[in-house]
Formats: C-alpha cells, structure tokens, sequence
C-alpha cells in the first residue's frame, strides 16, 4: 500500500508547495505595508557660505524621504539630503575649495503623512554626523501618532542576496511609493561596521530603510567616507546596519521629547 | 481517479501546455534576445534645429542615430519622440539654463537599418507624441515580405518589482549587436498619468519592455513631471518609466490613420525629385560659446 501513497502524497506536496509560493507576499505587498512609514519630508534650508572676504546666503526649498521610526514621530532623514554640513558629500566639496565654509540651517519642514500627503510641522531635533543620519520630530505626534516602522524583528544581510528599500518618487509623480532592488557585495568593518552594496541606487535614495526578502528591516543607506582616502575620493553609498541606526534613535529620543 | 493526483502534478510543475510556452512560464533571455532582435532597429538622420532667445534666431543641421521596435507588419516604427526633434528634459534644461524663447527640430532625412546589413531603408515621420515622448515612422517603400514586429497587442501588465528585459541594439561601431538587458518595475504612478516606473540596466527610451515570460509589458520613456508640479527644487522631478500598453497601442492607432497621407506624400516627393545634384558643404560649426542645443540622442 504505501508505495500507492508516493504520487498522490507527492502531488499533495506539491500542490502546497505551489500553492505557498503563491500565497507568498509580492513586492506590491511588501510596498503596501511598508510605505505608510515611508514619508517625503519637506523644507527650507538657508545656506552660509564664505569665502575670504565674500559670503554668500541662499535659501533654499527641496524635499526628501523620511522614515517614521517611532510612532512619537521621530523621523529619519538623510543628513546629506538635508544640507548637513559635516555629511561627508558636503565635506568632500569644501575640501575641494580652500577656505570655503559653508553653514546651513533648516528654518522649516514639514512631513507628509498618509495617503493624501497630508502637511505636519516638524522640526530637526539632531544630525548624527558620524553616520550620516538626522533626526526629524513630528511636533503635533503626540496627540496624532504617525505610522512607524515595525523595527521588532531586524532582518539578516547575506552577501550577494536581494535586499530591497522602499522609496518615493518625487512630488510631480504624487510620492508614489517605490521598490529599489540592491544586493550587499561586502562587509566593512573600518570605520565601522558597514555593508557595501549594488544597485540602481541614486542620491535620492539616501535615508531609505533597507529590508531583506522577508521584509524585515537591515539598515539604512547612508554615505560614508573611507579612513585616509585621497582627498578626490568621493564617498560611497553604503548599508548601515541597523543596530548603529537604533542607537543613534537612542540618542536622539530625549532631545525629540524636548522638541515635541 | 488516479489521473487526477499527476494531473495536479503536471500543475505544479507546469507541465499542463505541452507543445508551446504557457503564460507565466519563463523564456530565457537568448530566446527573447533571438526572437525581438529582427525587430530592433537602428534609426539614423539629419536633423533641422532652429532657435531664437536674445533677439537673435539660430540654425544647425545635426545628424541623429536612434534606436526603435518594428511594431506593425506594415513597417510601423517605434521610437523616442526626443530622437526625432520632440523635446526632452535635455533639451529643456538647455533652453531654460541659455534663455532660449522658441526652438524647433525637423528631420530633413530618415532612414532605418536592419540588424548589421547596411541597407539604408527611408522612412518618414508618421506620428510623434509629445505626452508620452513617443514617435512613429512609416518605413517608405515595398518588402517583399512581412516585417518582424513586435505585437503590442499581446502583452500584459506589470507588476511592481517584477523583472523584465529589453532588447536593444549596440552602436555603429559593434556592429549593431543585439543586447539584452534587464530592469525591473519599481513603482505604480497614477498621477499625471498611469505609469510603471522603472530601474535597472535596460535604459532605452522608445523600445518595448518583456516580462519574464516574453510578453510586451509596456515602452520605456523618460518623462517629466508637469511643470505646474515645480516644488522649487533645481530641476523638475524626472524619472525613467514603462508606458502602460493601452496608452501605447492608442498612439499607435492614431498613428495608423496617417499611414495613406504619409505614403502619398513620399509618392509624390519621389516623382516631383530633381535628379540628384552634388552635396552643398556642410554648415560650419556655431560660433564659439553661443549657446548649441543638445545633439541627436539615441
């Protein structure tokens, strides 16, 4: 009797097995899951810049993409995106023009939140300079929480595996959510822990949270700079692990309950 | 009842069409690559560029090498509007960075070449659709068979994060080689209009785009967004996208009304020709540091 068994018990396999993969989730899924905590971040930047005898001061709107990860309403948000003057792509082009020094200031933002992009005012509570990171407080989130993301279940980085980070487009194509495909090529451990990627990854990306296939969370794309790199080296787009990203949220808890 | 456990088998190995590749299934990329490639062709032109800003108007013949699909039996040719004189961000940005007040690009000559064989095949400019930065040509002149074509009419629609192919084809200097590239669908735009939006290797503007299973998913073009968007960035947002198929197939048909005009007038062209006379010198270069429009892009 029991070899009968073999192909209805296969079929029966295999039909499952069908039947899971169809079941599994889809990018779309993962998208939809994930965008509500994915928010275009708005702003003025007032930029100082002097040079010898000559200064020069513009103001400046533009926009970027935040992550909630906080329902309190701590946004990340690229410090490079954000005209942070110790990020290291800023650093890099001042370094190129002896005696310029640049200084910034954020003199407003506001996040978008939900589908109809609704307007929050919000305000920079801190720039973690070290990892290209800056912090960004949703000032009325206490008495309307902001969709965060769910950071319980961090995720694992293999080497040469999909990763996935969950974009936006820009404000001409309504924010529509986007999925950005890369793989880790390596890990780094100087200057610090770091994975080095590949992708079709643009500057716009930067402050995106990363995500294995299962969708949980591994880092955040930040720039970085090689330790004693010619002074031409550009710095690269690279994975931050999520452990450094918690601790800099750490950090920057107590200043945004101040802020709030 | 014992065929009902290895026909759910056969299911579940995707087994059950035998004979022809059922929806879903994959076509490796040779295959794609074999099949589309006939219809990739490379474009090549003059074309007639006039500007004015500053009280003073310009013009320059450049020539143009492009890229575009067969998608007609007929000899219907698709491609990006920008390759034969519509606008592009490229062309935009020029004209907004030199205060350019009006600017205009005609093609004085066009002509399609098949895969490596050097045959110069004319053709003329059927239909050109500025909104989704596409363009149509009628090849001019009989074949004694059919074009391969690529159907639009049989494809489907993407799904974000899905991977497709492209093929398109290497320049001059290889040969005209075929390529196959891939890139996959980052995102779903509804507004201004639906689109697929894309990333990856496959870049070419004008050129269909495959699913996994070769079926046409869409065409890819780089599109602005529209300027009442303007969020004071630099530059408007601007991002590289599959243009859903029924959106395509629309131009296509507008376009296949013009196809009787198009050939009559090239009919006529022909029998009211003068016999060739020698080739005029080629207008010199524009003088140094006036501003030059972007040249013909592919």
């Amino acid at each position: 009797v029991r070899p009968r068994l073999l192909p209805g018990g296969l079929a029966a396999a295999l039909v499952l097995c069908a039947a899971a993969r169809a079941d599994a989730p889809s990018w779309g899924d993962h998208l939809a899951r994930l965008a509500p905590a994915v928010v275009p971040v708005r702003g003025v930047i007032k930029i100082h810049a002097v040079l010898g005898e000559q200064s020069m001061d513009v103001e400046k709107e533009g926009g970027t993409l935040g992550v909630v990860f906080d329902a309190s309403g701590l946004v990340l948000v690229s410090n490079t995106r954000t005209g942070g003057p110790g990020s290291p792509l800023v650093k890099a082009f001042v370094r190129r023009i002896p005696g310029l020094q640049v200084t910034t200031e954020i003199t407003s933002a506001r996040v978008l939140v939900g589908e109809a992009h609704e307007e929050r005012e919000a305000a920079l509570v801190v720039r973690d300079t070290t990892l290209d990171l800056a912090w960004v407080q949703v000032l009325d989130a206490a008495t309307r929480p902001v969709p965060a993301l769910d950071l319980a279940t961090p995720g694992e980085v293999v080497v040469g595996r999909t990763l996935f980070a969950v974009a936006r487009m820009g404000q001409g194509f309504d924010h529509a959510p986007a999925v950005v495909r890369l793989r880790a090529t390596g890990r780094v451990e100087k200057p610090r822990p770091l994975w080095t990627v590949a992708g079709d990854l643009d500057v716009q990306d930067l402050g995106a949270v990363v995500f294995d296939e299962r969708a949980r969370p591994v880092g955040v794309l930040v720039t970085q700079e090689g330790v004693g790199e010619d002074e031409d080296a550009m710095p690269e787009m690279v994975l931050l692990p999520l452990d450094a990203v918690r601790k800099s949220l750490e950090a920057a808890r107590p200043l945004a309950a101040k802020a709030r | 009842m014992r065929f009902l456990p290895m026909l759910a088998v056969a299911f579940a190995l995707g087994l059950a069409f035998p004979g022809g590749r059922a929806r879903g299934e994959e076509e490796p990329a040779a295959a794609l690559l074999a099949r589309v490639a006939p219809a990739v062709v490379s474009v090549h032109g003059t074309l007639e560029q006039r500007w004015s800003g500053d009280g003073s108007a310009q013009e320059k013949e450049v020539a143009f090498d492009g890229v575009g699909a067969v998608v007609d039996p007929g000899g219907i040719v698709l491609l990006r509007n920008a390759t034969v004189g519509g606008s592009s961000p490229e062309i935009e940005a020029w004209r907004k960075q030199n205060d350019i007040e009006s600017y205009s690009a005609t093609p004085t000559s066009l002509v399609v070449l098949f895969g490596n064989d050097p045959t110069e095949h004319a053709a003329a400019v059927l239909a050109q659709d500025s909104r989704l930065d596409l363009a149509f040509l009628q090849l001019l002149g009989g074949r004694d068979k059919p074009f391969a074509y690529v159907d639009l009419t049989k494809g489907a629609a993407p799904r974000v994060g899905q991977e497709l192919l492209g093929v398109r084809r290497s320049g001059r200097g290889f040969d005209f080689a075929p390529i196959v590239e891939t890139l996959y669908v980052s995102s779903r735009v509804e507004k201004p209009r639906a689109l697929w939006a894309l990333r990856g290797d496959f870049e070419a503007a004008g050129l269909p785009v495959f699913a996994r299973d070769g079926a046409p998913v869409g065409v890819v073009a780089e599109l602005q967004a529209p300027a009442d968007s303007a969020t004071g960035d630099d530059r408007p947002d601007e991002a590289r996208f599959a243009v859903p198929l029924d959106a395509v197939l629309k131009s296509l048909e507008a376009a296949r009304k013009k196809v009787p005009e198009v050939l009559a007038k090239a009919a006529e062209a022909k029998a009211a020709a003068p016999k060739p006379a020698p080739a005029a010198p080629a207008p010199g270069p524009a003088p140094e540091g006036e501003p030059k429009p972007p040249e013909g892009t592919r």
